[in-house]
């Protein structure tokens, strides 16, 4: 009986797609336990309709069941194989699903293995700050902010940290370290969305509690970020380097709408746009590392090894990642192109390590 | 299936190729005894969705029709058939890719087989 609904859901929502037909699809594709297809159905249907409040409902317990699927198939690669990665992806899950006691139990776990790890730092300010969210004990707000420090002074440059720890300051008062990590984000990406959004709620804040014009104060911040990026530049690591000639090359080929490079683990290094290129990538830093990231661990959990590049091909575009060096690099060319002709352009001529 | 895929490995030099469903699940396979079908299915079905949800977010226009991942063990080729995805692992150095001419005849068979 399922099947059969199932086809005249599909069918209907191919006909016809509406709030409605999007709910029931989901609803069907749960039950027949293709939690997968269900969350791509919800996900697609919010991004179209985020006004809708059964959408986002529904959103929500899709959004639970499929990470709770996700989550055995995790714990039960957990019991093979203990890396990091492993940990940290169930920790993330259980988040999701709610279950914070258990994710904070699990990374406290194996913090003693990994002292000084932002990755792990940052996960458990994550989850405080979602139990945080939770329940408002104000200790969960402290432990997080504990944490996301910790990470941010190792990965000092990671817009996921910048982002949250602002967003923890925020949240705990602390507007002038929470604008020193905008600035931080905007001294690499000057339009930041998510940073510019979260400077003005601080500026909405701040005042009308003491009633005063801001004003004066930003102007003197965007002064001292500007110091900062000038003594910043002066001292850019090789790494950094390396960085800005992958661009550089990519940016030969006139196709190249946007490059984005980060270290090793998970340290954003440098980015480029084109110019009125669609889409807008300026937000899509967290999102292509999500994506390299994904590369990393599913190609050791099959069997094939440490990644060495992914190529993904589209209709009307083309993406590289690929590891040179000690970075990752990440380009999204317009139109077809190979993967040799993409990697020749990057890696042509000297070894990065020369320069 | 099993013999088409298994053809495919033949032809196209691959290690082992496998249908899966978007959510994962093995339709045919022909893998060699060192990867688990399941746990090969699982991941590359949930790589290809994360791959597809966060560019539908940053607003990516058009369909992923294929990735190639190549890591220092092996190489994998995921090719979109609409309803299906096929799987390929290959040795880390072969120039395998959703164009070459063995592949498209099995997309091809597979299809007609589906149709039949």
């Amino acid at each position: 009986m399922l099947p059969l609904l199932l086809n005249r859901a599909m069918a209907l929502h191919r006909r016809k797609p509406s709030e409605r037909s999007t709910i029931r699809l989901s609803r069907l594709l749960l039950l027949t336990g293709r939690t997968a297809e269900a969350y791509a159905t919800i996900s697609a249907a919010r991004k179209t309709a985020p006004q809708s409040e059964a959408i986002r409902l529904h959103y929500t317990v899709v959004k639970t069941e499929y990470a709770a699927a996700l989550l055995s198939k995790t714990l039960h690669i957990l019991k093979k194989d203990t890396r990091l990665e492993n940990f940290l992806r169930a920790a993330d899950l259980l988040r999701t699903i709610g279950q914070s006691e258990k994710a904070i139990a699990i990374l406290n776990k194996i913090q003693a293995q990994y002292p000084d790890n932002w990755r792990l730092e940052f996960a458990l300010g994550q989850v405080y700050f979602s139990r945080y969210r939770d329940s408002r004990h104000p200790a969960d707000l402290t432990e997080a902010l504990a944490h996301l420090r910790l990470a941010r002074d190792c990965a000092p440059r990671n817009y996921r940290v910048l982002f949250l720890t602002a967003l923890v300051c925020t949240n705990a008062g602390l507007f002038d370290e929470a604008l020193a990590n905008t600035r931080e984000i905007r001294k690499v990406l000057p339009r930041d969305v998510r940073a510019l959004a979260l400077e003005t709620q601080i500026r909405q804040i701040t005042a009308a509690t003491t009633g005063s014009a801001d004003s004066t104060d930003l102007s003197q911040e965007t002064t001292t970020s500007e110091h900062d990026s000038a003594e910043s530049a002066g001292a850019m690591t090789h790494s950094r380097r390396a960085a800005e000639i992958l661009l550089d090359r990519a940016f030969a080929l006139e196709s190249t709408a946007c490059g984005f490079v980060w270290s090793t683990d998970g340290d954003y290094l440098a980015s480029r746009f084109r110019e009125h290129s669609h889409p807008c990538f300026m937000n899509g830093e967290e999102l292509l590392w999500e994506m390299v990231q994904g590369s990393v661990v599913d190609a050791a959990h099959i069997g094939i090894g440490q990644l060495c590049s992914c190529f993904l091909a589209g209709t009307e575009w083309t993406i590289l990642m690929r590891a040179v060096d000690d970075v990752i690099v990440c380009i999204f060319v317009e139109g077809e192109h190979s993967a040799s002709s993409l990697e020749r352009l990057l890696l042509k001529g000297v070894l990065l390590t020369a320069n | 299936m099993r013999e088409i895929l298994k053809a495919l490995n033949i032809e196209a030099g691959t290690n082992g190729c496998m249908v899966i469903t978007p959510d994962g699940i093995m339709v045919a396979a022909a893998l060699s005894p060192n990867f688990e079908e399941d746990s090969v299915a699982a991941f590359a079905a949930s790589l290809i969705l994360l791959f597809k949800r966060n560019l539908a977010s940053i607003g990516v226009r058009g369909e992923l029709r294929s990735c190639s991942i190549t890591a220092s063990q092996g190489k994998l080729v995921f090719i979109d058939m609409t309803t299906s995805y096929l799987v390929l692992i290959a040795d880390p150095k072969s120039d395998i890719d959703s164009t070459a001419a063995p592949v498209q005849a099995a997309i091809t068979k597979i299809a007609n087989r589906r149709i039949s």
